[in-house]
């Protein structure tokens, strides 16, 4: 109805006048000619001033084709047009049915006139649209009918204009547009927009491969805007794979998942790989608890290194990313100060998709680094022959805190007592702890430009993110500046693509979690007899200072508790980001079947990190006058590649592709750091005014360098049976004085299109794809382990604290995968399994040793885990009626790691002792306990306990009704790791109305909160007052008093561990988005259209059963997952998108 | 098909590509270079300047007493390995602090975090230093009293180790195994007389052949490479050792005892003998207590303290703490329930101590208090009790400055006064077991055990600050009277009235060295708690 409505109202303004720069654009042709020309060599220049800075050399891809073939199937000169230029072609079966053989031999011909000359004669036509060939029917020659003037007074002719559209609003250029029953047909623009000649009663046929046909009645109106639904034509879809190689997905002899980029747009989060959570098989990932732009911990398959790195990889149109990772807490006291990890620099509305590639097989052409799996992210570029395009976003949210414990506010506490175990109060505290959070806000900007004729394409783009966390002060700026260009010369032969990102960011007062210079510890156990509004005000004046100081009459407490006020005003932990990345690619096609390319990318980011400690901090942590430290890291990297790649057809049935190339990959970091207590101006922070005998001047940097060659070979067998080879050798810096001097990584994959091979076709099951593959990787030996050096401290060399290893070789991960991909009712569901397992072993294992050998750790290559596991999604994409469509796809992960062994029959070489280690803790709170044991997985939780008796109850002093607690006995808590994580979305479409939301499930695993101990300790824990107001706490199934059994049950150093598990099971609506687009034609066709959308995420716990957020995490590391120790709460967010297209 | 000749001739472009590929993968020879880390000093740098022997003297002096500026860590290292371990213990100084809600060392539940931190640093930073030394002068006959050096510095480290946990894996560090079994505290501490005496020898021998000569003077922050300083420390260290046999061995004790004293250069006699750790040779020393103390506000003066200084009216009082606001001196008893830390700072008496103040291993009125004992017991002691006893409190009263101790030596009145917790009265102590009775002046009629506790009170006097080797006397003798713990978390494993006898063996020892640890277990005779007794904690 409304729809009509507006239509209606839409027919009687004047048509939009289109294409009016046509005219322009020829007169400047010869112009542009002369100026593309001088932009060339300049460009040029760039590209060699950069690869000779680099010292390598690059070439590239052209747009130009070299074929020869006798009698060979026309499929055989698509093949050759996708191998050796950047096009892809897309074509229906049943078409090519009626193609003949042909024979033609040609050099450097131009694209177009190759298929040209390939179709004549042939039933097909080619339609070129952006970087996609197209084959149809031929058609009968067009005929425009001229309406005679007697049919005049009948249905008059009139102009209709209109926009073509895909589901998610987004134009679709090159769909044809035909007028039933005649031979009018026209083709829609780069923005969509199309005009054609029709009478009001008859009815235009749109039709766009890889989308349904429609038929759409004109009723009388001069605009229409017609929506297109998507139909999968599976197998023939293009994913970008390792280095950047485009693959046919039937091709995959591994499991890739494409997300697209509006998947990160939808609901966005500072750092995108959030966005991730539930949309990927086999990924487990985990939010970093230290707020808003912090980092994300993204786990494909299981952890499978018990020392090394676990995190994915990331790659960006092809290069990995340098780990700009930092220091992870893993104690009870660190937590404050944290930072983002590099992904999260990332804008994400440069992202255009990401290909995750969850197992090794995927990621064996990136070697040594490759075991964790790589999330692969391709960015925007400018649009061919597009004209101008312009949008502008904005996206602003809301936070609060999404789970929080549960607190008390009935029984009070003593004048002077931090404890809130006094009487019951008359009237309950007004005091709650969830007023000391502010709403955050984030409010992210972005525009982005794209133009470009059928040779130069020039996108840029910028944003701005100006975000506050829930803590006051807690502060996340972000700016974002990104150009690129891509254009080629030489008759399409040489391919040069130009990039360059400017990241400028700066975070305040990010902190996760723990005892220091956190103001959750404070106020969370603040007494409830006391009145926190007499500590807002956290400073004083003091008269013997002549300056305000804290003002927090309780002390440290022993928990390093500072006025919570004062903690968020007057110590600031602030870093400063600088980051560039330059790269540039050249694509050269060298004959009619090779290719060659260059690729170059330079990365250097400066992080400076400044801790400023205001007079009368805390002494633990500044003098009187205060304290300041300067932290300084500049990491450099550098990478550089060429791709020679080879298409051959050997005969009509067999086609080989090969990719050989070389890499060097050469990482820099120096850190240097200075600081310590002030020495006599408070407040002033610099380093002439820090006490330069008790300062701390720090010192460190390394120098990675990777060299290698690889190559990947397929061979495949009429489109349908298809053997995928890679190797690659690396020469890594940290092998020396290891037994090995390169380390090669093969992989081996087949897969099969049933379907095909077999002509299986029926509508229930309509596709039926097979794959397997096996692959051996690793995880680089750790650097700087295998020479014996000397630490220098105070100014004098000390002694080091590890053996120093020889005979190490980097651990290694063999795996195999096996998966279906399957499609019923005409594509209309799909479903895609991989089962995996993994082992890895040779693992550069480093056990604590004991203080008594003189060194605290060794290095040895031990240890071996296996990770097995499920990985599938189920999608459904149908469209229900007319106006409503229903997408939904589901996401399931399943893994199991398990340690098979740790150190075992290693024999010393100085006492030929044999040597064996089967359990070894990896550290936690002391009530809490990460411990790798053999037979058990990678994240199982120890515990300490109340001392039991031998029949497992509870021992209770039968005089003074109390329990002790065991320091010295751990039990097996579980594993911090789910069992299954499930993921579901759903996208629902009415009309222009789209409603998109995300339920997240994560089955199993267990967590500890040391939250809930300690305040059930000082009593200001809901279940404090439970037992009080019960009459006790139940041990046993008896009561016994509350008080002093909290004090057992939540003391010590971090509470009794087995009373504080919980499970992590949670179920949560993730993300919910429910939009409105506005298009073209509502705004006479000024814009291209508004999308307006109310978005959540974090929105809802239909089950949690933890006094916190199990998917929160202090540690984006392998190790202290699960634990609470006073983390900062996750983020439950809820805003507006606003997006315009020009 | 075009053949194999074609190819190359048709794609001779190809040939520098080909070159380029081999190239980027045989420029490896910077590896090893990149693979060193460029923040240390490489072996080949550590023979310059005889580096290699020279430095880890200072790596081992920064490390008896841990002060070490490890990047921001030092002063922890001290609070939990000194003063958390043993100052606390002794009575001269009381925790203002309630870590884990007052579950903590001080109330008697040992947090494993800190018990095991003064093992491993010795294990850490001490023995491996020790070890590179052995290795580099093994078999040198011309760098023997470096060596020798080496070996009294490591004496003086652990016998404070040993005297803490009892056995240790002590003869077989360093010999490579990943697990090291332990060894009894009484064939260390044989050991400990054997490679005193060996040391002793070698340098005697070097400084009547090179009198004058200091070659380590640029690594010595003790006594600026002076060898026969270091004679004279090992002797004295000999007679600490040996007195603290007495009960468990008290032939050796005696014998060991007067072997001490009477060596040519004998222990030390006056002040400048004393041993002080102090800035030096380009490294700053500053003294962690003074962070402790004022600037973490985590401890006071002891209530033992008080109670004893108060009551004598000791004019060293002012030297060793701060008066409060209203101009006396108050401490505070460790293990006591604090419930806001406010409460047991503003309160109480800072100590006296600056950044610049040294850090004292030995002095030289702890050798009169020890000779004094000895010649209670009938030793050849080079001189009377009651002459040794005065001389020990006078070197005392002129380390600090206090001038002369003839009227405080005359008092036969003063005694300990009765403590009085300002911030809780249930803290107090009154007259009663707990409090000594005993007085300053000596009298020779006195009994033995008097004397003993007039001795040994007069020399935790003189050891403060040194909370350890106070803690250990004050185990294998009983005197000075410490008040014991209030609240006592041990769960029974520590006797209030006894007082804690020792620490646990650290956690990591359990984690990797299980084998070696039970070994260590079974030679303690005792379950590994606060518990139990040491070999020479044997007092009946």
């Amino acid at each position: 109805m409304r729809k009509a409505a507006l239509s209606q109202w839409n027919a009687t303004l004047v048509p939009f006048k289109f294409f009016p720069y046509d005219g322009s654009l020829k007169k400047q042709a010869s112009r542009m000619r002369r100026l593309t020309k001088t932009l060339l060599i300049m460009k040029l220049i760039i590209f060699f001033l950069v690869a000779g800075l680099l010292n390598a050399q690059a070439k590239g891809l052209s747009q130009t084709i070299n074929f020869s073939g006798k009698k060979v199937a026309i499929e055989k000169a698509f093949d050759a047009i996708e191998t050796q230029t950047d096009y892809s072609i897309f074509a229906n079966k049943s078409l090519m049915r009626g193609t003949r053989q042909i024979s033609v031999s040609v050099r450097d011909m131009s694209v177009t006139e190759f298929l040209q000359l390939i179709m004549k004669d042939q039933p097909i036509d080619f339609e070129i649209i952006n970087k996609t060939i197209f084959i149809k029917e031929k058609a009968a020659a067009v005929v425009i009918t001229r309406p005679s003037q007697s049919f005049l007074t009948e249905a008059p002719q009139q102009e209709i204009t209109g926009i073509i559209q895909g589901a998610g609003g987004q134009p679709l250029e090159g769909a044809t547009i035909t007028v039933k029953g005649t031979g009018t047909t026209t083709v829609s623009k780069a923005d969509g927009r199309f005009a054609i000649n029709a009478t009001s009663n008859q009815v235009l046929i749109v039709s766009y491969v890889g989308y349904q046909t429609v038929e759409e009645p004109v009723k009388g109106r001069s605009v229409i805007t017609i929506v297109l639904q998507e139909s999968q034509a599976e197998g023939d879809r293009v994913v970008v794979t390792a280095l950047g190689i485009r693959k046919k997905t039937k091709a995959l002899t591994y499991n890739v998942q494409e997300v697209g980029g509006d998947e990160v747009n939808k609901v966005k989060d500072a750092n995108f790989v959030n966005s991730l959570t539930g949309k990927v098989a086999g990924v487990t990932i985990n939010t970093s608890s230290s707020g808003i732009g912090g980092s994300v911990r993204v786990v494909m398959r299981g952890a499978k290194s018990l020392f090394g790195n676990n995190n994915a990889l990331y790659v960006i149109d092809g290069i990995p990313l340098p780990n700009l990772a930092s220091d992870q807490p893993n104690d009870i006291f660190s937590g404050a100060g944290a930072t983002g990890d590099g992904i999260s620099n990332i804008n994400p509305d440069d992202i255009e998709s990401i290909n995750v590639l969850t197992g090794p097989a995927a990621a064996a052409l990136y070697g040594s680094q490759a075991a964790n799996g790589v999330v692969l992210i391709t960015t925007k570029k400018g649009e061919r022959a597009s004209k101008f395009k312009l949008s502008l976003t904005n996206s602003t949210s809301f936070f609060s805190p999404f789970v929080l414990p549960r607190f008390q506010n009935e029984y009070g506490s003593e004048p002077e007592d931090y404890n809130s175990w006094s009487t019951k109060l008359k009237t309950p505290s007004t005091y709650d702890p969830k007023d000391f959070f502010q709403t955050g806000t984030n409010v992210t900007n972005a525009i982005s430009l794209s133009t470009g004729t059928e040779r130069n394409q020039t996108y840029f783009s910028a944003s701005t993110v100006n975000a506050k966390g829930i803590i006051p002060n807690n502060e996340f700026t972000r700016y974002n500046f990104s150009v690129r260009n891509t254009s080629s010369f030489l008759n399409d032969r040489m391919n040069l693509d130009l990039s360059a990102m400017y990241i400028t960011l700066k975070e305040q007062n990010m902190f996760s979690q723990g005892q220091y210079f956190n103001p959750l510890v404070p106020v969370y156990l603040f007494p409830r007899g006391d009145d926190i509004r007499k500590y807002e005000v956290y400073e004083r004046y003091n008269a013997a200072r002549n300056f305000k100081t804290q003002f927090w009459p309780y002390g440290d407490m022993g928990f390093q508790m500072q006025n919570p006020y004062w903690i968020i005003n007057r110590d600031f932990f602030n870093n400063v980001k600088d980051r560039y990345i330059l790269s540039a690619a050249l694509k050269y096609s060298l004959t009619s079947w090779l290719n060659v390319q260059g690729r170059v990318k330079l990365d250097n980011n400066e992080t400076i990190g400044e801790k400023k400690y205001a007079a009368s901090t805390a002494g633990l942590f500044a003098s009187p006058a205060g304290a300041y430290y300067n932290n300084n890291i500049q990491t450099k990297q550098t990478y550089a590649d060429v791709l020679l790649s080879a298409n051959k057809t050997f005969s009509r049935d067999f086609g080989v592709s090969v990719n050989l190339g070389s890499s060097i990959q050469d990482a820099q970091y120096k850190q240097t750091g200075y600081g310590g207590f002030l020495l006599s101006v408070p407040n002033l922070y610099t380093f002439s005014n820090v006490n330069s005998t008790l300062a701390s001047a720090t010192q460190s940097g390394y120098h990675d360098q990777i060299q290698s060659v690889f190559g990947t070979a397929q061979l495949d067998y009429k489109g349908m049976l298809f053997l995928d080879v890679t190797g690659r050798n690396d020469w890594s810096s940290a092998l020396v004085n290891t037994t090995a001097k390169s380390i090669f990584y093969p992989s081996i994959g087949v897969s099969g299109i049933l379907s095909d091979l077999f002509h299986y076709h029926s509508p229930a099951v309509s596709y039926i794809k097979v794959r397997g593959s096996y692959s051996e990787v690793g995880n680089a030996p750790q650097r700087f382990v295998t020479i014996a050096t000397y630490p220098i401290l105070g100014g004098f060399p000390v002694t080091t604290s590890y053996l120093p290893a020889t005979g190490l070789q980097p651990e290694r991960t063999k795996s195999y995968e096996a998966g279906v991909n399957l499609k019923f009712w005409r594509n209309k569901i799909s479903l895609d399994v991989t089962a995996y397992r993994s082992n890895t072993y040779n693992q550069l294992f480093n056990p604590a040793l004991a203080p008594s050998t003189g060194f605290s750790s060794f290095y040895v290559n031990a240890g071996q885990v296996t990770n097995q596991g499920i990985e599938a999604s189920l999608g459904f994409n149908g469209k229900i009626t007319r106006d409503l469509t229903w997408s939904s796809s589901a996401t399931f992960t399943l893994n199991r790691n398990k340690i098979v062994k740790l150190l075992s029959g290693y024999t010393d070489k100085t006492t030929g002792q044999a040597v064996s280690v089967d359990s070894l803790s990896m550290g936690g709170t002391g009530s809490y306990m990460m411990a790798l044991v053999k037979g058990g997985s990678i994240g199982d939780i120890y515990v300490s306990t109340l001392t039991v008796d031998e029949h497992g109850y509870v021992v209770v002093n039968t005089s003074s009704q109390t329990v002790t607690a065991d320091a010295n006995t751990y039990v097996k808590a579980g594993n911090s790791n789910p069992r299954y994580n499930i993921g579901f979305r759903n996208s629902i479409g009415f009309k222009n109305f789209s409603f998109d939301f995300l339920v997240s499930a994560r089955l199993g695993g267990v967590c500890v909160s040391v939250t809930q101990a300690i305040m059930d300790r000082f009593g200001v824990s809901e279940a404090s007052a439970i037992a009080r107001d019960q009459g006790g706490a139940y041990v046993n199934g008896y009561k016994i008093p509350a008080q002093p059994y909290y004090a057992v049950a939540g003391g010590g150093v971090a509470g009794v561990g087995s009373m504080y598990v919980y499970s992590a099971t949670n179920v949560r609506l993730g993300e919910a988005s429910l939009s409105y687009h506005f298009p073209g034609t509502f705004f006479h066709n000024r814009i291209n259209g508004i999308t307006i959308a109310a978005t959540g995420r974090n929105l809802f716990m239909f089950y949690n059963k933890a006094p916190f957020d199990p998917e929160a995490t202090a540690n984006t590391g392998t190790y202290y997952q699960g634990i609470d120790y006073f983390i900062q709460p996750s983020l439950r967010s809820l805003g507006f998108n606003v997006k315009i297209q020009f | 098909m075009i053949t194999t000749k074609r190819f190359f001739i048709h794609h001779s472009r190809l040939y520098p590509l080909a070159l380029l590929a081999v190239l980027f993968c045989s420029c490896t020879k910077k590896f090893k270079e990149y693979n060193t880390n460029p923040s240390n000093a490489t072996e080949e740098m550590m023979q310059y300047d005889n580096l290699s022997t020279g430095v880890f003297f200072s790596q081992m002096e920064q490390n008896v007493f841990p002060v070490a500026q490890q990047p921001a860590f030092g002063d922890e290292m001290y609070q939990v390995v000194q003063n958390l371990a043993g100052d606390v213990y002794s009575g001269y100084m009381g925790a203002s602090n309630n870590w884990y809600g007052g579950a903590n060392n001080t109330t008697y539940s040992l947090v494993p975090g800190w018990y095991g931190q003064a093992f491993g640093r010795s294990f850490l930073s001490v023995m491996p230093a020790w070890l590179a030394i052995k290795s580099k002068t093994d078999g040198m006959a011309t760098a023997q009293h470096i060596y020798a050096l080496a070996q009294i510095i490591k004496v003086e480290s652990m016998h404070r180790t040993t005297d803490m946990y009892g056995p240790l894996p002590y003869f077989n560090f360093g010999r490579g195994g990943l697990t090291t079994t332990y060894d009894s505290q009484q064939d260390i501490y044989t050991s400990f007389f054997k490679d005193l005496d060996s040391a002793i020898n070698t340098l005697t021998t070097y400084v009547r052949s090179y009198p004058g000569l200091k070659p380590l003077a640029s690594y010595d922050l003790i006594y600026g490479g002076d060898y026969v300083k270091w004679i004279r420390f090992a002797n004295s260290l000999k007679l600490r050792l040996a007195m603290r046999i007495v009960y468990a061995d008290p032939a050796k004790a005696q014998q060991y005892a007067e072997s001490a004293v009477n060596n040519p250069y004998g222990v030390m006699v006056g002040n400048d003998d004393n041993a002080l750790l102090k800035s030096g040779n380009g490294v700053q020393i500053h003294n962690p207590l003074q962070i402790i103390c004022f600037n973490f506000d985590d401890i006071r003066m002891g209530a033992t303290m008080e109670s004893f200084l108060t009551g004598y009216s000791d004019p060293r009082l002012p030297f060793l703490f701060n008066k409060t606001a209203d101009n006396k001196y108050h401490g505070i008893r460790t293990g006591i329930n604090i419930t806001n830390k406010a409460l047991y700072t503003t309160p109480f008496s800072t100590l006296n101590v600056a950044s610049e103040t040294p850090i004292r291993w030995m002095s030289a009125a702890e050798m009169y208090f020890l000779r004094a004992e000895g010649a209670v017991r009938g030793w050849s002691m080079g001189g009377s009790p009651q002459t040794l006893y005065q001389s020990g409190v006078q070197t005392s009263f002129d380390q600090w400055g206090a001038g002369s101790a003839a009227n405080y030596l005359a008092d036969s009145l003063s005694k300990p006064l009765a403590y009085t917790d300002p911030s809780n009265a249930g803290n107090s102590v009154s007259a009663g077991a707990n409090l000594s009775t005993i007085i300053i002046k000596w009298k020779e009629a006195d009994a033995l055990e008097t004397k003993l506790e007039k001795i040994l009170t007069q020399k935790w006097i003189a050891v403060y600050p040194d909370g350890q080797e106070a803690w250990s006397e004050f185990r294998r003798t009983r005197y000075p009277k410490v008040f014991p713990v209030v609240v006592n978390n041990s769960g029974g494993l520590i006797n209030t009235a006894t007082q804690i006898r020792r620490l646990p063996f650290p956690q990591s020892e359990y984690q990797s060295n299980g084998t070696g640890v039970s070994t260590g277990v079974g030679l303690l005779g005792g379950p590994d708690n606060g518990g139990t007794k040491l070999w020479w904690d044997k007092k009946p």
